[in-house]
C-alpha cells in the first residue's frame, strides 16, 4: 500500500484530492479483487486518485473537463500505462462507455450534478449485476445540498445501498474550508438483479357534473386507457391510473395534482424507475418505440406544437404576472400531457408543489381572467428557470392539435405518421363529441372492441 | 484569404408565372433583410438570379437552385466555407444569431411538421420511384438549408439522379403526385445516402406557415405590443403555406412594420 501512495498528497495538503486516509480505505475495501475490472472516473482533477485506481484496476477512463488539469494529470502518471484520459464534459455529452464495474464520482457536488452522475452511473450496470459508485465529498460541509442529500434520494430504493464509509470521519479538519459534516466518502452499490419497472401514470377523475372533469368528458378515457394498457404489457412497464383526488379541487385544480406523483406512488407502494405522466385523452399506437429507453435519463417531453398564439399570450401573461417579466425559450415549450420523468425529479415535483401554494391566488386570478392554461406554462418556467435538464423527444410522441396538422380524418391518417396521438384542440365539438368519436374510433382500428 | 460563410439566395424571375407571384415583389424584402444580416455578420450573399437551364418547365428553380449551387459558386470562383440555402420567400431578422456557428459543420435543416398530410402524401408518392421507406420524423423543409463542401458530392450526384430521371420526375411531379418540387426528392436522397443531417437547431430559426401556426397575431390580452408573434419571437419567417398572390403584399407589410431595425 505504501508504494502505490508514494507520493501522494494528503488533503491537507491539497484540498482538491482526497485525504490519505480515503485512499487507505479504498485500497482496503477494494484489495485484488477488482485487477480484471474497469473503472471510470469521473473528475480527474489532478490525478492524483487516478493513479491510485490505475494500480487497483486493470483499466481506468477518466473524464475531466479542464485540459491544465488533464496535462497535470498525465504528466503525474507517465508511468501508468491503463489509463485512458477523456477531456469530456460529463453533464452535456452522453456517457457512451461499455463493461464498466466501478464508477469513481468527485466532480461537480452540486445536487443536480450530482443526481445525474449518480443516474448515468446506474444506468452502465449490466443487466442482473452490480455496479460500484464510490464518492467523495459526502460528508463537505457546503451551504448547498450536495453529495449526501443527492445519495439520500435513493433512501427508499433497495436496489442501491451505502456499503462502506471510507475516509476522515465527521468532525475531521482535513478540509481547511470547514469541519466535514459526516464521513468523507462513501462506497454505494447498485444492483441491477432487483427490477423496477418504469410506470405510465394516467390519471381518470370522475368529479361529477360539468366542466373539464365531468363524467361525460371521460366517456373515451377507457380507451385511452385501454390503449396504454397493452403497450405497457408489451413494453415491461406498469400502468397505474389515478381516480381519487389528492388535494380538493377546489384547492388545487386536478391538473396541478400530478405533481404529487411520487408521494402517490410512495403511498402505493410502487417501485418504478422512469415514470411517464400522459393525459387521459390519448391513445398511444400498440407499436410506439420504448420512449423510456429514449430519455437519457433526464426529464423528458415534447415540444407543444399547436397554436403559438396561444402558447406566446400564455408564455408573456403568466411572464408578466408570475415570473417577474422572465423569459423562455418558446421552442423549448413542452405540453404537459407528456412528461417524462424519474427519481432526480421527486425535489423539482416538491418544488412545483411548494411554488403552487405560495402563488395559489394569483395563480387562480391568472387562470380566470386570461384561459391560457394552468399548469403547462408554470411548469415550462420552472423547467427553465430551475435548468431541468430536459430532452425533447419529436412531434410523434405527442401529436397534439392533430387537425391543425390536416391529418385528423375519417382515414385515421395520423396513425401512420406518428405513435402518440392527443385529441386535444379540436374546434367546432359540442360535450367533446369528436374528441370521444376519435378516441373509440382509434382505439378500435387498433384493436377492435373494447373488452 | 479567410473562406467567408456564403448565403445563397434563389430569385429567378419565371414569367410564366407573373401573374400568381405579383411580378415576385417580394424578392426585394427578402433581399433586404438578407443583405443586411449577411453583411453584420461577415456573410458573402450570393444571389442566384439567372437561371442555368432556361427551360424553366423541365428545370424549375426550385431544383436548380439545389443541383446547381456548386458550380455556380465555382463559376463565380466563390471561396465559400459553409453555404446556407435560402428561399427568398423568407426574410431574417436584423438580430437573429449567426446560425453556422451552430451547425456543428453538419448538413443543417428543419424538421417540417406543418400539414403532415400533404408530407405524407409526398412522401408515398415518391415511394415507389426510389424504392425506399422514408421515416417522416426525419422529413426536413428544403428552403432553408446549411451544408458544406463535405456536402459537394451528395448535391452532385443528386443533379446527376435528376437529369437521368427528369421526365419520371416531371411526371410525377407535375402530373401524379403534384406535392411539391425538389423537397421530397432531396428528402428521399438525404436519407438514401446516410448523409448525417443536424435537425436540432431551434425552429425560430424555419419559420413556415405562420398562418397555420396562428403567429401573425399579437398578445390583445396584454394589449401592450402589437407586434406579431413572429417578428417578436421569429428569427427567420418564410411567407409559404399562403395564397402566392398575397406573399407580396403581406411581405411589404412586414418590411414596412420592421424596416428601421436594417439601417
Amino acid at each position: 500500500m505504501n508504494d502505490i501512495l508514494k507520493g501522494i498528497p494528503d488533503k491537507r495538503q491539497d484540498k482538491n484530492t482526497t485525504s490519505l486516509k480515503f485512499k487507505k480505505d479504498l485500497i482496503s475495501y477494494l484489495g485484488n479483487d477488482y485487477k480484471d475490472k474497469v473503472c471510470l472516473e469521473i473528475g480527474t482533477s489532478k490525478g492524483y486518485s487516478t493513479r491510485i485506481l490505475s494500480h487497483l484496476f486493470k483499466k481506468v477512463i477518466t473524464c475531466e473537463n479542464n485540459i491544465d488539469n488533464i496535462n497535470f494529470a498525465k504528466d503525474i502518471n507517465k508511468d501508468r500505462d491503463n489509463i485512458e484520459f477523456l477531456n469530456k464534459d460529463v453533464y452535456n455529452t452522453p456517457w457512451d462507455f461499455k463493461d464498466i464495474d466501478v464508477v469513481f464520482i468527485d466532480c461537480n457536488h452540486e445536487i443536480s450534478y450530482v443526481l445525474s452522475d449518480i443516474r448515468n452511473a446506474i444506468n452502465l450496470c449490466r443487466r442482473n449485476d452490480d455496479i460500484l459508485l464510490i464518492f467523495d465529498d459526502y460528508g463537505l460541509d457546503n451551504p448547498w445540498e450536495g453529495v449526501k442529500e443527492a445519495i439520500a434520494t435513493y433512501d427508499n430504493d433497495d436496489r442501491f445501498e451505502i456499503v462502506r464509509e471510507i475516509g476522515e470521519p465527521k468532525g475531521s479538519d482535513c478540509n481547511p474550508r470547514a469541519l466535514l459534516r459526516d464521513v468523507e466518502g462513501v462506497i454505494c452499490k447498485f444492483t441491477s438483479k432487483v427490477e423496477y419497472k418504469n410506470i405510465v401514470f394516467l390519471m381518470d377523475i370522475d368529479l361529477k357534473g360539468d366542466g373539464r372533469y365531468s363524467s361525460h368528458r371521460r366517456d373515451a378515457y377507457k380507451y385511452s386507457i385501454a390503449s396504454w394498457q397493452k403497450w405497457c404489457d408489451n413494453n415491461n412497464s406498469e400502468l397505474f391510473v389515478l381516480n381519487d383526488l389528492v388535494v380538493e379541487h377546489q384547492k388545487m385544480a386536478i391538473c396541478w395534482q400530478r405533481y404529487y406523483l411520487f408521494d402517490i406512488l410512495d403511498a402505493n407502494d410502487i417501485k418504478y424507475d422512469q415514470i411517464l405522466m400522459v393525459d387521459a385523452d390519448t391513445i398511444v399506437h400498440p407499436e410506439c418505440p420504448n420512449f423510456f429507453d429514449m430519455s437519457d435519463s433526464k426529464y423528458v417531453g415534447v415540444h407543444n406544437e399547436g397554436s403559438y398564439d396561444w402558447i406566446f399570450r400564455s408564455i408573456e401573461n403568466y411572464s408578466k404576472y408570475i415570473f417577474g417579466g422572465k423569459m423562455i425559450d418558446w421552442w423549448r415549450y413542452i405540453n404537459g400531457g407528456f412528461q417524462i420523468v424519474n427519481g432526480n425529479h421527486r425535489n423539482f415535483f416538491q418544488n412545483i408543489i411548494s411554488f403552487y401554494f405560495t402563488n395559489q391566488d394569483n395563480l387562480v386570478k391568472l387562470q380566470e381572467t386570461f384561459h391560457t392554461g394552468t399548469d403547462q406554462t408554470p411548469l415550462n418556467f420552472l423547467l427553465q428557470l430551475e435548468g431541468i435538464d430536459l430532452k425533447l423527444l419529436p412531434y410523434e410522441f405527442n401529436m397534439c392539435d392533430l387537425p391543425r396538422k390536416d391529418i385528423l380524418g375519417e382515414d385515421l391518417l395520423f396513425t401512420k405518421v406518428g405513435w402518440i396521438y392527443q385529441f386535444n384542440s379540436i374546434p367546432n365539438q359540442k360535450e367533446h363529441n369528436i374528441t370521444n368519436y376519435f378516441m373509440e374510433k382509434t382505439y378500435k382500428h387498433f384493436h377492435g372492441e373494447l373488452v | 484569404m479567410t473562406k467567408k460563410n456564403v448565403v445563397w439566395w434563389p430569385a429567378v424571375k419565371n414569367v410564366d408565372h407573373n401573374d400568381k407571384f405579383g411580378n415576385f415583389e417580394y424578392f426585394q424584402y427578402s433581399r433586404n433583410t438578407w443583405e443586411y444580416w449577411c453583411e453584420k455578420n461577415d456573410v458573402l450573399f450570393v444571389p442566384f438570379e439567372v437561371p442555368v437551364e432556361d427551360d424553366l418547365f423541365r428545370f424549375r428553380i426550385n431544383w436548380q437552385k439545389a443541383i446547381f449551387v456548386f458550380d455556380e459558386l465555382d463559376k463565380r470562383n466563390i471561396e465559400y466555407d459553409q453555404i446556407a440555402l435560402v428561399d427568398s420567400s423568407f426574410m431574417i431578422r436584423w438580430d437573429t444569431p449567426n446560425f453556422f456557428e451552430m451547425t456543428d459543420r453538419k448538413f443543417t435543416a428543419w424538421r417540417d411538421t406543418d400539414n403532415m398530410r400533404w408530407i405524407h402524401e409526398s412522401i408515398q408518392g415518391y415511394r415507389d420511384f426510389f424504392g425506399f421507406f422514408l421515416d417522416q420524423s426525419k422529413y426536413v423543409n428544403s428552403g432553408f438549408i446549411v451544408f458544406n463542401e463535405n456536402h459537394r458530392e451528395f448535391f452532385q450526384s443528386f443533379k446527376k439522379m435528376y437529369y437521368d430521371n427528369i421526365d419520371t420526375i416531371i411526371e410525377l411531379q407535375d402530373k401524379i403526385v403534384k406535392r411539391g418540387n425538389e423537397q421530397t426528392p432531396l428528402n428521399y436522397w438525404l436519407q438514401i445516402n446516410n448523409v448525417d443531417v443536424n435537425i436540432d437547431l431551434p425552429i425560430a430559426f424555419k419559420l413556415t406557415h405562420l398562418q397555420r401556426k396562428d403567429m401573425f397575431n399579437h398578445n390583445w390580452q396584454l394589449d401592450e405590443d402589437k407586434t406579431p408573434f413572429f417578428i417578436k419571437y421569429g428569427y427567420n419567417f418564410s411567407f409559404n403555406g399562403l395564397p402566392k398572390d398575397q406573399r407580396n403584399n403581406l411581405m411589404k407589410q412586414t418590411w414596412d412594420m420592421i424596416k428601421d431595425n436594417y439601417k
